[in-house]
């Protein structure tokens, strides 16, 4: 955890080399395409796999990455899928368990898919690139400026999350302890959250960033490489919503 | 020539308290004087220094650069000065070290390549340009120290108010950045109980003990 900003950037694949707001909005449509495609058609199955697949490989996802991406999905799926028989859905054509397991299979599918296409948008993006990508959008100022606080506090956050876990084994939180302990953990680290929250909103005003905050970066000159994928990822998220449009035979 | 910062009768005091934490102080700083403010842990030096751009309310009367702080002046306030707080992470806002220094320049309107090239040369004067493409979570306590130092300092605030600015350096770091803020033309604020720091840099010493403010010129004469 101490070093989730590694996460960032670490992938070395051909895409890492595209304009940082190409990153941003090739992944973005990539990765509602992905979310739109309808699994149950062969041509919506193989376009979500193979898009999944694609975009991974062309990040170069590195394998610790994508095994943590396996790992979570599993985590996060799994109890839902333990739901399955208390799924109500109508127009249910096959048996009732059989078409319930093909819609939560859907949902965990087409949600794994998504995360494997954030992680590797995540993996190309530096950290240090978030900023002007999301500059170089002109999306309104307000909108950025949230969303590169958002990752800096969470940066931040998740490095006095670290320091305060080291300090609570350091203390002796390990053995039957260290569960009493744990659920310390909230009140411990919430105090702090607000206390943070408190410190960065004055050291916001003071430094003049809020609504009327100034985010400006030199222009970027776009190479055929960068219209390239743009192109087939706008092509790909047209597929996607022809796919969800057009009903399956 | 207007005062750089001016307290007149200033009391501070936090909601659900039943004593002031600083009652009725007076002081001017004059432009390009350098004063540091002493006291011991929890005498009200940082209230002071927050209460100064308007982060805390307070009572009494505070001009800075002659623009009474009243809540409509509140931005001009913070415009003219440099702010050093004493948790460096807290006012670190971008995830690139150049982003972050060369903010304040690009808010006052300086074009973004300028911008850059002024915060490099603040960076190299603090010594830490080599920092300047790295993100502010790879780096010590101290480097942030002086990240958060240059982002005051590129603007050239006509008055800054630095908070422990030597806590987190190692003593040539201490020895350097006291020739650096000895060189500067803006006035300075600087609170700190590390009075060997404070008397390579300033030629007034004002020390916060009972709530109160005694003023010394020399830091022999000091007592906490």
């Amino acid at each position: 955890m101490r070093d989730f900003h590694q996460v960032w950037g670490c992938a070395d694949g051909p895409l890492k080399s595209l304009n940082p707001h190409i990153k941003i909005v090739s992944g973005l449509l990539t990765g509602i395409a992905v979310l739109l495609l309808p699994h149950n058609s062969i041509t919506g199955l193989v376009a979500l796999l193979c898009g999944t697949i694609l975009w991974c490989l062309l990040s170069s996802l590195p394998l610790r990455m994508v095994l943590h991406c396996a790992v979570a999905s599993l985590i996060l799926f799994s109890p839902f899928l333990l739901l399955t028989p208390w799924i109500n859905i109508q127009n249910v054509n096959s048996s009732p368990l059989e078409g319930k397991l093909a819609h939560s299979l859907g949902i965990a599918l087409h949600s794994t898919c998504t995360l494997f296409i954030a992680a590797s948008t995540v993996a190309i993006i530096s950290i240090n690139d978030v900023h002007r990508g999301l500059v170089l959008l002109r999306i309104p100022e307000s909108f950025t400026a949230l969303v590169v606080q958002l990752i800096n506090q969470t940066m931040l956050l998740l490095e006095e999350t670290s320091r305060i876990t080291e300090v609570l084994r350091f203390r002796g939180t390990s053995g039957v302890k260290g569960w009493r302990v744990l659920f310390s953990f909230p009140v411990v680290w919430m105090v702090r959250v607000l206390f943070r929250a408190e410190r960065s909103a004055a050291a916001m005003a003071v430094r003049g960033y809020g609504i009327n905050t100034s985010l400006r970066s030199d222009p970027a000159v776009l190479h055929t490489a960068d219209f390239a994928v743009l192109a087939c990822a706008s092509l790909y998220f047209a597929f996607s919503i022809v796919l969800r449009l057009v009903p399956s035979s | 020539m207007n005062a750089a910062l001016e307290f007149k009768s200033v009391s501070i005091r936090y909601p659900r308290r039943q004593t002031d934490t600083i009652s009725n102080i007076s002081f001017t700083i004059y432009p390009g004087e350098k004063a540091a403010l002493l006291g011991l842990n929890g005498s009200g030096k940082t209230s002071l220094l927050l209460a100064a751009v308007g982060l805390i309310p307070f009572s009494g009367s505070i001009i800075v650069d002659g623009i009474p702080l009243e809540e409509r002046n509140f931005q001009k306030v913070r415009e003219r000065t440099g702010f050093l707080f004493n948790i460096p992470e807290d006012q670190i806002l971008f995830p690139r070290v150049l982003d972050d220094v060369s903010y304040g320049l690009i808010r006052k309107g300086v074009a973004p390549l300028e911008a850059r090239e002024k915060a490099l040369s603040v960076l190299e004067m603090l010594g830490i340009d080599e920092t300047a493409e790295l993100s502010p979570y790879q780096l010590s306590h101290g480097q942030r120290q002086r990240i958060a130092l240059a982002g005051a300092l590129v603007t050239n605030p006509s008055l800054l108010l630095l908070d422990e600015p030597s806590s987190a350096l190692d003593p040539p770091g201490r020895l350097s950045l006291a020739e650096i803020l000895q060189k500067i033309d803006s006035s300075i604020l600087l609170a700190t109980h590390d009075i060997e720091f404070a008397s390579r840099i300033c030629s007034r010493f004002l020390v916060i003990k009972d709530r109160e403010i005694r003023e010394y010129s020399s830091s022999g004469e000091i007592s906490f």
